[in-house]
């Protein structure tokens, strides 16, 4: 009996430790969370860029990481761009030609969490002056610096001054990061939405959030079209259902009536369509299937019409 | 239920316990790694742990407190702790069985008759708690102090030493990972005579050696349950004392507190004599411990002298030991050897394997307590790690947060906790003294910034300065020795003119046995002329040390490729424990 | 054969005492267990709640100033004691007087490393003279201390003159902590001797310093500092100004009767010295400073312990403003 009582607070005690074990000790808790928040310090090349360099590129500057909270302190209001587009981090190091500490460059790679909110941020900062890049399919150079996005991630490299070493020195260091991190075939199908005729080249651009200022309006791919005179926007975002299309378009119609528009009594075109004239010029809005397209701030009706009859006809052929 | 029974699988329970605790003690979330499990249980039931750490820092911590419910229950029981529960003692129980089991049953009871030597364990406990309780005594003169011996002894501590560093280190020699331990020979030697000598007496280590007893034994003056005889006579076949394991002659005048309560007399008298039971022993009891006053005396005065006469070396002073160099949440010297046992699990837990046990570093006191080895191990202290303190059973490391080790948040003010400070030996690094590129120990800095920065500087190589027999716009064929083929094209190379316009230096992109070549991108304007002087440089970057931001973790020191005497140390000047240590002004 | 149920009675009663004995132990661990349990466990610093030193000074008697020439010192600083109103303006009877000497090095008299132990006698001699209770002498030197205070003559000056001289040992040192200091926190300071006093007086000579510029009344109390304090030159003006901040003397006396002009703070040739025959006492440490410096050749506005000082408030650079009484000895 007394045997029985000890067998049974061995038990208990058995019983005891394993609850216990269930509440980590704290350095547990710290090795585990740790591991892949924190920037790992035992290997330093992988917090920063220096197993990526080409060889007539050297360190200039620790690495660093900024998170939501701290890109402010590095990019200051800029950061509003990224942050609306769904920015996850930033790592950022420079570096500078070996041999010559006058020529360095500032290396930033964004990571935006998938591909098309890094083309988002991509497409919306394109500056005018941008020269083509053999690199990826989204990728351009200016003189001292150069973009590119790679799978989910937005790259910039900036030179502190212009030169054909640096660039080409940028360049090999691109071509390293898109080989350690390929990100496969990068395709954004909205873009087929778009005619290819008279089309400008590489206007896609992307918003994420709250375009032409209505917050309804996310995901909203736009490209400007040529048409006699003037470039014209048009723009098309995909819903999750024609209903959904549909109830989009009317939203937008509204925002834009109580916004001070004026409906325009003309023949809708495409049929369905929504016309109005806003401060900006003529708006179109229509729905086909899943998708709300339109043009925006078209200079005059007939513009407005002509490319958003093309782009109608787009996204019907591409429905086939 | 047989008695004998329940007691083998306590043991049993116990020992196997006490065996997991030891396969966990290692970082990670894993069922078989720490997670929670209470690895220091065993620790902290033992009440010479709580008692000694008592007497030291005048505080019972966390979870010593279970060491109540030990002492409550030998107070009624006796030393079940001995008989039941202590896994070394499961140990020696069994090998001196193995060691008996062939002899015959005079030889059996002769090896189990009580000894006079087994009063030592009495005076070895006096002398422990008499060194323990010198800070009670003493004000704060440094010399008349406390020190805190008992984990050499204590089975407990002991155990999850040996296991810990040796057994469970030689197993894991067989698969991957081999850790190491300095100095475990002995440790190893400690343990394994302990064992042995249950070849000669059974339970050898436990009868004459063992303070833990030794105070379970004084516990057990009063219980009101004990072993003894029914009547005071029978018939003297003396089977009980065949298998006695505390040797306390139960078939005489039963020694209460020498009784393990192994319960094998009971077991084996065939005549239902002896039982458990709440009457004294019919045959009468020798409650006397065997400790003499002039004993007792003389132990007494050699343990309050023997702590002021190990620190006359003013090692806890001005003769600090700069090597000591201790895991991270350390208490100051003095107080850290107030509260280490010596039981090895900061050394288990280490994931780097960094932590060992000392041996003169710190000491005779210091003995077997923790201080960092760089140079052992998978890297230095890791810097987001904070086990070692958290699996420390008596806060002799306290238990850290992340924020505090790194100084961040609550603690910025403080700053980052130091374990002490890099020093470059420039006569051993390699861009310093040998000409050769290296800056192994900036890369691997983890604190950023880094605390160890470069400076660059140009040297000529030597035989660097050569004359040109000829040259191109992008090579240059030189005079004198033979150039290793490759040797200088590895990006640290460079060559210069020293006449004529261009006295740019330029990378050297290859080179064959006399001449040296650049990229395209690098080449000269116009070939250099014949007969002109060039240079040959190497471009070294010369490591220096920020004491301001080095936190003393050592990796530096584990990665530095002069990897006999490292060109990079660690010693322990500016450790945050203790001020007195600064190296620089602000702290 | 004893009755089997006497046996069993004197079994139980035995039994019961046995467990009562058993509960009282129990008892007894339980209470001292969960008394002095300590769930957090030691805390990081041994306790930066600051022990600090006592503020001597006396806001009544202002910021005063007397400057006295003449080559005898004992005479001078009789004098000028007497142009503020006497010592019996600054000690009252009863008081227990700490000076806090120089006695940095184990150094003679006539090189002017060290307090002149004349200058010692002759305070200590007025201290008791007007009533005071005790008064003791004490520095933390930085060579050995015994051989510090003999050889430069402070030992036997105190003594004759009936002061007792307190040689620092560990105990005596106690952690500090200056309110916003970046310097002086939980740094061991030789605190224990100012138990009990109530009047403090700093007495140094006048020296170049190698580090600082100077070394006078203000620095003089880094003799108060124990451990490591070695580290501290690396950012010797602030050091100066938080020790200035930590020490509030009644009184300081300042002796340039022969001051060293070069190579401080051990000098070590007679060349280094020069008789500039003044001895300046004050109530402000900072003007004393001020005008020790112009002794050195140098001026306040060189020296960035005093500008720092003034600035925070712990004295004035302008030691005229203190209108200081001036006098000469023949």
């Amino acid at each position: 009996m007394v045997g029985v009582a000890i067998l049974l607070c061995l038990v208990a005690a058995a019983l005891g430790v394993f609850v216990k074990q269930f509440s980590f000790n704290p350095a547990v808790l710290v090795a585990t969370s740790a591991a892949p928040a924190k920037s790992a310090p035992a290997a330093p090349s992988a917090a920063g860029f220096s197993a990526l360099l080409p060889a007539e590129l050297a360190e200039f500057s620790v690495p660093e990481k900024f998170d939501a909270d701290t890109l402010s302190d590095k990019i200051d209001g800029k950061a509003d761009l990224y942050l609306t587009a769904g920015f996850v981090h930033m790592r950022c190091q420079r570096f500078a030609l070996k041999g010559s500490a006058e020529d360095w460059m500032e290396w930033f790679v964004y990571d935006m969490a998938n591909l098309p909110q890094a083309f988002s941020v991509f497409s919306l900062q394109r500056r005018a002056e941008a020269r083509s890049l053999d690199l990826t399919e989204f990728a351009y150079r200016t003189r001292n610096a150069l973009f590119f996005v790679c799978g989910r991630n937005y790259i910039e490299a900036v030179a502190a001054a212009p030169g054909d070493e640096m660039m080409n020195a940028m360049v090999a260091l691109a071509r390293n990061f898109v080989a350690a991190n390929p990100p496969g075939e990068m395709r954004l199908p909205e873009l087929d939405l778009f005619p290819k005729e008279n089309l400008v080249p590489d206007s896609h651009v992307l918003q994420i959030a709250t375009a032409f200022g209505f917050d309804q309006f996310k995901n909203v791919f736009s490209a400007k079209c040529k048409t006699g005179d003037a470039d014209v926007l048009a723009f098309a975002t995909v819903l999750a259902s024609p209903d959904a299309a549909n109830a989009l378009r009317d939203a937008y119609h509204k925002f834009l009536l109580a916004n001070g528009s004026k409906e325009v009594a003309a023949e809708p075109v495409p049929a369905g369509a929504r016309t109005v004239e806003s401060f900006d010029g003529t708006e179109i809005i229509f729905s086909r299937g899943k998708v709300v397209a339109g043009v925006h701030a078209a200079p005059n009706i007939e513009a407005a019409k002509r490319v958003a009859a093309a782009v109608e006809r787009q996204i019907a052929a591409m429905e086939k | 239920m047989n008695i004998i029974r329940v007691r083998r699988i306590t043991q049993v329970f116990f020992v196997v316990l006490f065996l997991w605790f030891c396969v966990v003690t290692t970082l990670g979330d894993r069922w078989w790694q720490l997670r929670g499990w209470p690895v220091n249980w065993l620790l902290e039931l033992d009440p010479l742990v709580a008692l000694g750490t008592l007497l030291t820092t005048k505080t019972v911590y966390a979870g010593l407190l279970w060491a109540l419910l030990t002492v409550a229950l030998t107070i009624v029981l006796g030393r079940f702790f001995c008989g039941w529960v202590c896994p070394f003692g499961a140990v020696h129980q069994f090998v001196g069985w193995l060691g008996r089991r062939s002899k015959k049953h005079a030889e059996k009871v002769a090896l189990n008759q009580y000894r006079r030597g087994q009063v030592v364990k009495y005076y070895i406990l006096v002398a422990m708690l008499v060194m323990a309780a010198g800070g009670l005594v003493a004000r704060s003169n440094s010399l008349v102090a406390a020190s805190l011996q008992t984990g050499l002894l204590d089975p407990i501590p002991l155990i999850h030493r040996s296991v810990n560093f040796v057994l469970l280190s030689v197993a894991e020699g067989i698969s991957a990972s081999q850790r190491h331990y300095t100095g475990a020979w002995a440790i190893a030697a400690v343990f394994f005579g302990a064992i042995f000598l249950n070849l000669l007496v059974p339970r050898f280590y436990c009868r004459f050696i063992c303070p833990l007893g030794a105070l379970f034994g004084v516990l057990a003056r009063w219980t009101p349950w004990r072993i003894g005889k029914r009547e005071g006579e029978c018939s003297n076949c003396e089977v009980c004392e065949n298998n006695c394991e505390g040797a306390c002659d139960p078939f005489g005048k039963i020694r209460v507190s020498e009784c393990l309560l192994c319960m094998n007399c009971l077991d084996a008298c065939r005549q239902t004599q002896m039982r458990y039971g709440p009457n004294r022993s019919a045959a009468s009891e020798i409650e006397s411990l065997g400790v003499t006053r002039r004993g007792f005396l003389v132990v007494a005065v050699s343990g309050l002298a023997a702590v002021p006469a190990m620190r006359l070396s003013g090692l806890a002073g001005k003769n600090w030991q700069p090597r000591l160099v201790r895991p991270p949440g350390a208490l100051t010297e003095a107080d850290f050897l107030d509260r280490c046992i010596k039981c090895g699990q900061c050394m288990r837990v280490c994931p780097t394997n960094v932590i060992q046990p000392a041996t003169l570093e710190a000491g005779l006191e210091g003995l077997w307590t923790p201080v960092l080895n760089m140079r052992i191990g998978t890297s230095g202290c890791q810097l987001n790690c904070v086990a070692c303190g958290n699996v420390c059973p008596t806060a002799a490391l306290r238990p850290l947060s992340l924020d505090e080790k790194l100084g961040r948040g609550r603690f910025e003010s403080a700053g980052p906790i130091r374990l002490g400070t890099a020093f470059l030996d420039r006569g051993r690094c390699l861009p310093w003294a040998m000409d050769a590129p290296c800056i192994v120990c900036q890369e691997n800095c983890p604190v950023s910034p880094k605390a160890i920065f470069a400076r660059e500087e140009f040297q000529v190589i030597r035989d660097g300065a050569r004359r040109v027999r000829s040259a191109t716009a992008t090579s240059v064929t030189v005079d004198g020795a033979v150039l290793k083929e490759g040797k200088l094209g590895t990006g640290d190379f460079f060559v210069r003119s020293e006449s004529g316009g261009d006295l740019k230096r330029r990378p050297i992109a290859e080179n064959s046995a006399d001449t040296v070549g650049v990229a395209a991108s690098a080449s000269w304007e116009s070939p250099l002329q014949t007969g002109s002087v060039v240079v040959l440089e190497v471009r070294l970057q010369k490591p220096f040390v920020d004491p301001g931001k080095c936190i003393g973790c050592g990796i530096c020191e584990h990665e530095c490729p002069v990897s006999g005497l490292r060109a990079i140390r660690v010693t322990a000047e500016n450790e945050s424990r203790n001020k007195k240590h600064s190296l620089t002004a602000s702290v | 054969m004893t009755d089997p149920r006497d046996n069993a009675a004197l079994n139980r009663r035995d039994f019961l005492a046995r467990a009562a004995k058993s509960g009282v132990a129990i008892a007894a661990a339980a209470g001292i267990g969960l008394w002095l349990h300590d769930r957090k466990g030691p805390a990081a610093d041994a306790g930066e709640k600051a022990v600090s030193l006592p503020d001597f000074s006396d806001a009544k008697l202002g910021r005063r100033m007397s400057i006295v020439t003449g080559a005898d010192r004992v005479k001078t600083v009789n004098r000028a004691l007497h142009a503020l109103g006497g010592i019996e303006q600054f000690v009252k009877k009863g008081d227990r007087v700490l000076l806090k000497v120089n006695a940095a090095f184990a150094s003679p008299p006539s090189l002017s490393a060290t307090t002149h132990p004349d200058l010692v006698a002759a305070v200590a001699r007025l201290c008791l003279a007007t009533g005071a209770a005790s008064v003791i002498v004490t520095d933390n030197p930085i060579n050995d201390p015994q051989s510090c205070f003999r050889l430069s003559g402070i030992a036997k000056a105190a003594e004759s003159a009936g002061a007792r001289v307190v040689v620092p040992n560990e105990a005596l040192f106690k952690p500090v902590t200056v309110a916003g200091a970046k310097l002086i926190r939980d740094w061991p300071v030789l605190s224990e001797p100012f138990r009990g006093i109530t009047k403090l007086i700093g007495i140094a000579p006048v020296k170049d310093h190698h580090r600082s510029g100077a070394s006078m009344t203000m620095k003089n109390w880094y003799g108060l500092l124990g451990g490591a304090r070695n580290v501290f030159h690396q950012d010797i003006h602030t050091i100066i100004l938080e020790l200035a901040t930590m020490v509030r003397p009644t009184l300081v006396i300042l002796d340039g009767t022969t001051t060293m002009m070069t190579n401080g703070p051990t000098g070590g040739s007679f060349d280094d010295l020069k008789a500039t025959n003044t001895m300046i006492v004050s109530t402000d440490q900072v003007a004393a400073d001020a005008f020790g410096a112009t002794l050195l050749g140098k001026t306040a506005a060189s020296l960035p312990f005093i500008t720092r000082a003034a600035a925070a408030g712990l004295g004035t650079a302008d030691y005229e403003s203190l209108n200081p009484a001036r006098d000469q000895v023949n």
